[in-house]
């Protein structure tokens, strides 16, 4: 395979604190993952793959990328997944048991690809095994796993990353970085909507696969759009807001691909903070138009960091002034054009806004993920409040489901929270004493 | 007149830099400030934005509490008190009709076409007063207003000590205080209305200024041309780099009525020193000519 040359990981680090303006950590504590960066030069991680499927392999791709790594084995139960994915690392140990891969002590570490209804008890063996691991999200697709999950990795004393990507996406990172700085005004409220127009099925060899393949159209697996859609755009709101809401309500149905599936195609959450800001997440998924955003509202001006833009809300700032301030931090030296006669309302483009990173994205955080954990990997440090931003991001994808099923508004669960930001953890129960 | 809003940046080698902006006077005004902590760059576009309130509620015409709805409203049938500052303004609005042989004329467009312009407003220097000597008269400090607002928030800048600073009312009147960080000057384009990021014109503005005026392919006659009676329709601007925006402002002003309708600009030796350019949109390529 062709290796791509992308950017290196000291450049991104250092665009990234540019970026950042010098609050990298403060805006993205995780990436502490990369303090040691420098002393770990000659050090390598050796991880595994678990789930060979698509996700899995597009991991696999960066993981063979990564000078640090050093990709030892994968595992799928699926002999077409296994095909495919030697085809990117051909020198990798094959397993069909993931147990049988737990017990091989060259891992340090497993990146987990599989369905949903069995990262459990992947997850939680794996820790067992004093294996570092990433799993795809969501963590589970219930309260009680996701918990256990979150004890077990507390117990565990490894490092635990869930692929919330967004958390290591510069767009993402440079937004927040403004939100912080209040450069949009106070938040006011959260839209997140994610539209496709297809049946979200893969194609299936033979019928006994179906289940096996499109796992995610069933409810033992899968929750759907909750947990392999919402789930990364939720997390934006406790970035955003440094704040969980305590409200959950919703609507779900199948309206339009009634093909035997059972979870829905069609359905809106609306997530409700303390303080009556509220963040909503839309999906429907035979309509396209609008595509993905995360639509961030604040007083003075809105984000839309999947777009990698930002717009201000009153008269938007002058192109020219915008490029002069670039060039002069960007150490540059043009003429700005923008004098002329009299710029008027009605001669102004409508806002289209500016780039957040002064031209389109390039890529998302997937890459930059991977590449934190093989450090932590090395490292077996846990950088500050990445699996936190998970667990919630998880639980909340999983109560807006619950919401819509039980058709109910609901409180998050007192028993479920964790110590971060606005939650507590519940206090132990003191054994009475008869 | 918008809230205004702001972003802070710093250059590689730690110089603050701080842009804010606000909608003003039916346009956009931008200020780049240089050197100074966010906090000090805030209070000095509040107060730059109070200012431009301020004059904005004095110098509109379609106001009715406005100093300038006020006197065209009651000045043709009885004399109107002005306060300090509006007489000074009126007298120097005056003054620069006459320097510019009535070029720019803050009555062009009235109804009263057939005075001439000198004889249209009478200011009593004694008693403080305006009165139009004729009926049909009204003052439009539109093409003034900007370069005034620009002049007295730049005085201010520099009194309190500002060096390094860039004022942009509109795009057609920038006011470059110092220099850019880094750099020597601030590199300003005067822009292809019809072609965006394509330089007309390069000016360097170091304690100077650049003032344009003209026609915008999409914003047309709203230039009076005194001479010919009537809105100017040409695709043409004129660029003026100056010590003083008002003049600038002026001046532009002033050159593209004389221009259009053909006539000399000679009165630009009644002014200090001056540049002068005159584009005119032509086919592909503007052509520019140095007129003074």
């Amino acid at each position: 395979m062709e290796k791509k040359e992308p950017i290196s990981r000291r450049e991104f680090l250092k665009d990234m604190c540019f970026v950042a303006g010098g609050s990298l950590l403060a805006t993205c504590p995780w990436f502490s993952a990369f303090a040691q960066e420098k002393e770990t030069a000659r050090e390598k991680g050796r991880v595994a793959v678990i789930g060979t499927g698509s996700r899995g392999r597009y991991h696999l791709r960066h993981l063979m990328n990564d000078p640090k790594a050093e990709v030892v084995a994968i595992c799928d139960d699926y002999q077409p997944s296994i095909d495919e994915a030697l085809k990117i690392a051909p020198k990798a140990k094959v397993y069909k048991d993931y147990r049988k891969l737990l017990e091989n002590k060259d891992i340090d570490g497993v990146v987990i690809a599989t369905p949903l209804h069995v990262h459990r008890m992947m997850v939680t063996d794996a820790f067992a095994a004093g294996k570092h691991v990433m799993c795809e999200k969501s963590i589970t697709k219930t309260l009680e796993d996701t918990l256990a999950v979150y004890k077990a990795y507390q117990r565990s004393g490894r490092v635990f990353f869930v692929g919330q990507q967004r958390l290591f996406d510069p767009r993402y990172i440079k937004a927040m970085t403004l939100i912080e700085q209040g450069e949009f005004g106070p938040i006011e409220g959260i839209k997140t909507y994610w539209y496709r127009n297809n049946d979200w099925r893969r194609k299936v060899p033979s019928p006994e696969l179906e289940r096996k393949i499109n796992w995610r159209l069933y409810r033992d697996y899968s929750l759907g759009m909750m947990t392999e859609l919402a789930c990364h755009q939720i997390q934006v709101g406790s970035w955003a807001l440094k704040a969980l809401p305590n409200t959950i309500m919703g609507s779900g149905s199948i309206v339009h691909w009634k093909d035997g599936r059972e979870v829905y195609d069609n359905v809106s959450v609306l997530y409700v903070y303390d303080n009556g800001i509220k963040m909503s997440f839309d999906s429907i998924i035979s309509n396209k138009f609008y595509g993905l955003e995360e639509q961030i509202l604040g007083n003075k001006g809105t984000v839309e960091p999947e777009k990698g833009k930002y717009y201000y809300e009153t008269i938007p700032p002058a192109t020219g002034m915008m490029q002069l301030l670039h060039e002069v931090e960007t150490g540059l030296f043009s003429s700005i054009p923008f004098a002329g006669p009299s710029w008027v309302p009605e001669t102004a483009n409508e806002n289209k806004g500016e780039y957040l990173l002064g031209e389109k994205p390039k890529e998302d955080g997937s890459r930059i993920l991977l590449e934190a954990f093989v450090e932590s990997c090395i490292t077996g440090k846990q950088p500050e409040g990445l699996v936190e931003e998970a667990y919630y991001a998880t639980t909340l994808s999983i109560l807006g489901d619950q919401a819509m099923v039980e058709g109910r508004i609901l409180t998050y669960p007192d028993e479920y929270k964790i110590d971060y930001l606005n939650h507590r953890a519940p206090a132990p129960v003191a054994e009475v004493q008869g | 007149m918008g809230a205004g809003q702001s972003i802070y940046r710093e250059t590689a080698d730690g110089c603050p830099m701080w842009y804010g902006w606000t909608s003003a006077m039916h346009t956009r005004f931008d200020a780049i400030l240089c050197g100074r902590g966010q906090e000090e760059c805030e209070a000095a576009f509040r107060r730059m934005t109070e200012e431009l309130n301020r004059l904005e509620k004095r110098l509109s015409r379609f106001d009715p509490v406005s100093d300038v709805w006020k006197i065209n409203a009651l000045a043709a049938d009885e004399p109107v008190m002005l306060d300090g500052e509006m007489r000074d303004m009126l007298t120097a609005a005056l003054e620069y009709g006459r320097k510019t042989e009535w070029f720019f004329d803050i009555t062009a467009g009235s109804p009263a076409r057939k005075v001439h312009p000198s004889q249209r407003v009478f200011l009593d220097p004694g008693t403080g007063e305006a009165l139009f000597k004729t009926r049909g008269v009204q003052l439009d400090l539109g093409g003034y207003a900007k370069g005034y607002a620009v002049e007295v928030l730049k005085k201010e800048l520099l009194e309190k000590g500002w060096r390094d600073f860039l004022l942009n009312f509109g795009n057609s009147s920038v006011y470059g205080g110092g220099s850019r960080p880094g750099g020597d000057g601030w590199r300003i384009g005067v822009e292809h209305p019809e072609r965006p990021g394509f330089n007309v014109l390069e000016v360097t503005l170091r304690d100077n200024a650049l003032n344009t005026s003209g026609n915008m392919p999409q914003h047309t006659e709203h230039i009076f041309l005194p001479v010919s009676d009537r809105y100017a329709k040409d695709t043409m601007a004129v660029s003026v780099v100056s010590e003083s925006p008002l003049d600038g402002e002026v001046l532009s002003t002033a050159v593209f009525a004389a221009a259009a309708d053909g006539r000399p600009v000679g009165f630009l030796r009644n002014f200090g020193k001056v540049s002068v350019y005159g584009i005119r949109y032509e086919g592909l390529f503007p052509v520019v000519s140095v007129l003074w």
